[in-house]
């Protein structure tokens, strides 16, 4: 397994053993994942970058970039490069510890999305958009934002006011129980 | 033909026409759908972010109870197809879940893409059709999931993708040539950076209106979403106006069979389609 070096999380947040770490050690930077990727220029560490800071061991600069969070997991990356380096393939492992290990991360509202939609799952067993939305902008304080729209999806019949609860709810908090999400 | 229905969360709301469309074209090409019963979320954009064990679990459970069915899965929603496919190759590729969730394997999991262009059902489109769609201009939006990942879809070009249009093509819709088939439209930062979805989106918008499509046409309940409810703030922030209908590949072959629900359907949209129908002699 490869550890963290120089790491102020040392031992927290590793590459994951084996076939993973193989792969990306066939990374030689042509750069394919940054020309392709449909948000590399609003990232702070470009896709190569991460790759290549992931071979280095350095995952404290990927823990605390942007990129971490903007990546869209499209897999255009994963597609095109020659040599089958997939960047959220890399990410996801990196992305799970650093919200177990409730690291700071930046566009933190990102996460706190994805909390919320677990939190919605969790909670009924299917998302319920307005109880999921709700929960999201308590968090992020973003209460306006989308209130148009929202009014609009409402009048087409696109949101339900009350959601759905599945009957198998227990067995999926039973999931949840066994997972890492809290 | 019998299938077991995966309709997914977004199918019960924002893609309410999705499921209306795909439905109703079904019964109309003889194809039975038995909805999973019960069934749960598959976890879609986020759980795959945040926890490996939710990422499998969640599809899995109903993944067993649709190999217990034993009929093939059909997932219309693009998101809902990717996520139970990747769970069902992870429960066989690692013992460690055989344990908890026993999946052996012995169903098929099918996009709504998949399931329309199976030869038999292309032909009983063509059979069937009561008014070919002449005239209508769109270009064929497949997305991410549509392809990618590609060892998760295994397509058969991941680059250009032509099941779609040879679908259009039997509508006699004219499928016209552009470079943004299988681009992002930003997917899962909808809401967190909707910066970003509006600058990705508009690149998608610019180039149809750029080949003078009269429609993108999609199968994925995010790409629709992105594109049909952000037109009137990429028109804010451009002063340009913006309104490109965009509509499911099932909601153009309910058209051609002529079925009253598209009515509702097409209301359902943020960007009505019916003043270009009509201008198309399509209403």
């Amino acid at each position: 397994m490869m550890q963290t070096r120089t790491s102020q999380f040392a031992g927290t947040i590793t590459v994951p053993a084996g076939e993973l770490t193989a792969v990306i050690n066939q990374c030689y930077q042509c750069g394919k994942c940054s020309a392709g990727c449909p948000v590399a220029s609003e990232m702070d560490l470009m896709p190569h970058q991460l790759v290549r800071l992931a071979v280095l061991g350095n995952l404290d600069r990927i823990v605390a970039s942007k990129s971490i969070w903007l990546c869209l997991t499209c897999h255009t990356c994963g597609a095109r490069c020659p040599n089958g380096v997939d960047v959220p393939a890399l990410l996801d492992p990196i992305r799970h510890q650093a919200l177990r290990a409730k690291l700071p991360t930046k566009e933190s509202q990102v996460p706190a999305f994805h909390n919320a939609f677990l939190k919605t799952i969790r909670t009924f067993g299917r998302v319920h958009e307005l109880f999921m939305i709700g929960l999201y902008k308590m968090k992020t304080r973003t209460y306006f934002k989308d209130m148009e729209l929202a009014w609009q999806m409402l009048r087409k019949g696109k949101v339900h006011l009350l959601p759905h609860r599945s009957s198998n709810v227990t067995e999926i908090k039973e999931l949840f129980k066994q997972s890492s999400f809290k | 033909m019998e299938f077991s229905y995966y309709p997914g969360c977004s199918l019960t709301g924002s893609a309410r026409e999705l499921d209306e469309s795909f439905r109703s074209v079904c019964d109309k090409l003889d194809v039975q759908l038995k909805e999973l019963p019960d069934w749960t979320c598959c976890g879609a954009s986020s759980a795959h972010l945040v926890d490996s064990y939710l990422e499998t679990a969640l599809p899995a459970r109903d993944l067993l109870t649709a190999e217990r069915l034993g009929r093939d899965v059909v997932a219309p929603c693009a998101a809902c197809y990717v996520r139970m496919k990747a769970a069902a190759k992870r429960l066989i590729a690692e013992k460690e879940f055989q344990e908890q969730f026993p999946f052996k394997g012995s169903i098929n999991i099918l996009s709504g893409m998949d399931m329309l262009h199976l030869d038999e059902l292309r032909s009983r489109l063509k059979e069937r059709m009561t008014k070919p769609l002449e005239g209508l201009r769109v270009v064929p939006y497949y997305g991410c999931l549509a392809v990618r990942p590609v060892e998760v879809v295994e397509p058969a070009d991941p680059e250009n993708p032509v099941q779609m249009d040879h679908i259009l093509e039997a509508l006699g819709v004219e499928v016209l040539n552009w470079p943004y088939k299988t681009d992002c439209c930003g997917g899962s930062l909808a809401l967190t950076r909707t910066d970003l979805v509006l600058k990705l989106s508009r690149k998608l918008l610019d180039m149809a209106v750029y080949v003078e499509a009269d429609a993108i046409v999609t199968l994925c309940p995010m790409c629709q979403a992105n594109l049909d409810t952000r037109q009137a703030d990429i028109s804010r922030e451009t002063g340009k106006d913006y309104s490109v209908p965009i509509l499911y590949l099932t909601e153009l072959i309910g058209l051609a069979f002529r079925d009253p629900g598209a009515l509702t359907w097409f209301d359902r949209h943020i960007v009505s389609p019916a003043n270009m129908l009509a201008r198309k002699g399509l209403t």
